[in-house]
């Protein structure tokens, strides 16, 4: 079944009227999730597909976002470079281990960079205010093996 | 012209500061020539006008202001219809990567509260969504004032920003203000922007009683950098003037933001000098000119920007051989000295370990790198360690400094 929904993915770039991007990590990619992900100003679409995982693109007006799929169609991680990148809805059920790593980060005044390195999460953001924040977001547990 | 003396002193408390030796292509090898623990070197304060700044000795204290490497300065906001009535306020971040003044409403007071704030064409109050890297932000109403800098102030009612969590309804995409809803949990008492573009270029919103809504305003309405809009014929750019610190540092230092680029003596770029267009840009960072390396750490680079916000020269190694600390910081075993080149333009910086800067407990240092993280290693950014010690000319956009047109940067 997984393969049959990545082969519809790959055929076609798809564009539904739907909510805001609101993928997380851990969620398993089926067309459904595509669809609902899109609405007429994104686009996601498949853009890569190796033998240990899949890379999926949203674009949308404030930037592009790239979501990183093993091969049990789970997100495991995000790349972007957007303006206003939803780091809490990316995060999913991560979001407590990322909250308490973040009360407790390093450097935390400085506002242009920001590094979260968990046992199973790593975050990292960085930007200038009003310009594309470049980031990548990663669950380890759920990454291939390297 | 005008031969008043302008002057607004930018004093920066470094607290440690490590050695980072630029070597332009007229120069020489790099390298720290400095010794540990130095007291801050002074540094003839310029003839014409400038702001004065701080960065806490308190190393780490908690308090605003108290991060390493953070360059911080005092300004006074008017009631454009009361001059006389004005607040002071300590603690506020120069930036050299953002643009225009944004001050926390408690610090503000009463005078915050009579400011007038600036509305859409239908009569709603605009307010503004700053997101930071690191996942704050700050939000807040956008209201016209006089702003004084040193001595100079600007045109009787420039566009700032009024942080203030509470006002009206935070936005989805700006929910993150609510966690730096204070100046304690901000690390500041507000921020002012004084990089190479005029106004802000921000996510703007239009607010009716409490609901807000995502709107375009006019240019004239953005919050706008203060020092484009002075009075005092020193508009077109702002000239970076900081102490040399040792290579371990030191515990405090200070510089001056002199207003303008080639207006008056202590303003005016040598022969030497070499000047680095600035590529604005919609995607990634906003401002950016080539930078290359043909060293292995920084294989990956391919853009640097200046920025006097960034604590650190904060790269992406690209050999992922340098030890870190806590993640973030570059701790290798012994200083490395690393070369680049700026639009074809050869320099060097050191980086130091960063354990040892910080066990010095100094606040200010010219060597501390830090990580950008794997998917940004295509950025270089020269944070304050590179300003230290150096002379950073900063001309606006769409402005002519010493016969160039900006927007560039100069060193």
């Amino acid at each position: 079944m997984k393969k049959l929904l990545i082969l519809i993915s790959l055929c076609a770039s798809v564009t539904i009227t739907n909510s805001a991007f609101g993928i997380s990590l851990g969620d398993i990619i089926t067309d459904n999730t595509i669809k609902a992900e899109t609405t007429p100003a994104t686009t996601m679409q498949l853009i890569k597909q190796n033998s240990d995982h899949s890379e999926y693109q949203i674009a949308k007006s404030s930037g592009r976002i790239t979501v990183l799929v093993n091969t049990k169609g789970q997100v495991y991680g995000f790349e972007w470079s957007d303006k206003s990148p939803n780091l809490n809805s990316m995060l999913g059920v991560y979001k407590a281990e990322f909250d308490v790593a973040y009360a407790k980060r390093e450097n935390k005044y400085n506002h242009r960079i920001l590094t979260i390195d968990t046992p199973d999460l790593l975050v990292q953001q960085f930007g200038l205010p009003g310009g594309e924040m470049q980031g990548s977001m990663y669950a380890k547990d759920l990454q291939p093996a390297q | 012209m005008n031969h008043k003396i302008y002057r607004l002193s930018f004093k920066i408390i470094l607290l440690s500061l490590t050695a980072l030796t630029a070597l332009n292509s007229c120069g020489g090898g790099g390298g720290s020539t400095s010794s540990g623990n130095d007291p801050v070197n002074p540094i003839t304060p310029p003839s014409s006008a400038y702001i004065s700044a701080s960065v806490s000795p308190n190393y780490n204290s908690g308090g605003v202001c108290s991060n390493v490497n953070t360059p911080c300065v005092s300004v006074t906001v008017c009631e454009p219809s009361s001059p006389t009535s004005c607040v002071t306020i300590n603690n506020v971040l120069i930036d050299s990567g953002s643009y225009g003044l944004r001050v926390f409403s408690t610090e503000l007071g009463s005078v915050g509260s009579n400011l007038q704030t600036e509305s859409t064409d239908d009569g709603r109050t605009i307010a503004e969504c700053v997101n930071y890297a690191d996942g704050s932000a700050n939000w807040g109403p956008v209201a016209r004032a006089k702003i004084v800098i040193g001595s100079e102030s600007t045109i009787d009612n420039i566009p700032m920003q009024i942080i203030n969590s509470s006002f009206g309804t935070l936005p989805f995409a700006c929910q993150n203000a609510a966690d730096n809803s204070s100046p304690d949990s901000f690390g500041f008492n507000g921020v002012l922007g004084v990089g190479p573009l005029i106004t802000d270029g921000g996510d703007y919103y239009g607010c009716s009683d409490s609901t807000c809504t995502q709107t375009s305003i006019p240019v004239e309405s953005e919050v706008a950098n203060p020092i484009a809009f002075l009075k005092t014929g020193h508009e077109n750019g702002v000239t970076f003037e900081f102490t040399p610190v040792g290579s371990s540092g030191g515990s405090n230092a200070y510089g001056y933001a002199i207003y303008g680029v080639g207006t008056e003596s202590d303003n005016t770029p040598s022969s030497s000098v070499n000047i680095y267009p600035i590529t604005i840009q919609t995607s990634g960072v906003s401002i950016t000119m080539p930078t290359t390396s043909n060293d292995s750490y920084l294989a990956n680079v391919s853009l640097g920007f200046l920025d006097t916000g960034s604590n650190g020269l904060f790269f992406t190694d690209a050999t992922g051989s340098i030890p870190l600390l806590s993640n973030t910081w570059y701790n290798p075993t012994t200083s490395l000295t690393l070369s680049v080149s700026n639009n074809g333009i050869p320099l060097s910086f050191s980086i130091a370990n960063a354990s040892a800067l910080f066990a010095t407990s100094n606040s200010a240092f010219n060597n501390l790198g830090g990580t950008l993280g794997s998917s940004m290693s295509q950025y270089l950014d020269y944070g304050l360690p590179f300003f230290l010690g150096n002379t950073v000319y900063i001309c606006f956009n769409g402005k002519t400094c010493s016969g160039e047109s900006g927007p560039y940067w100069a060193f």
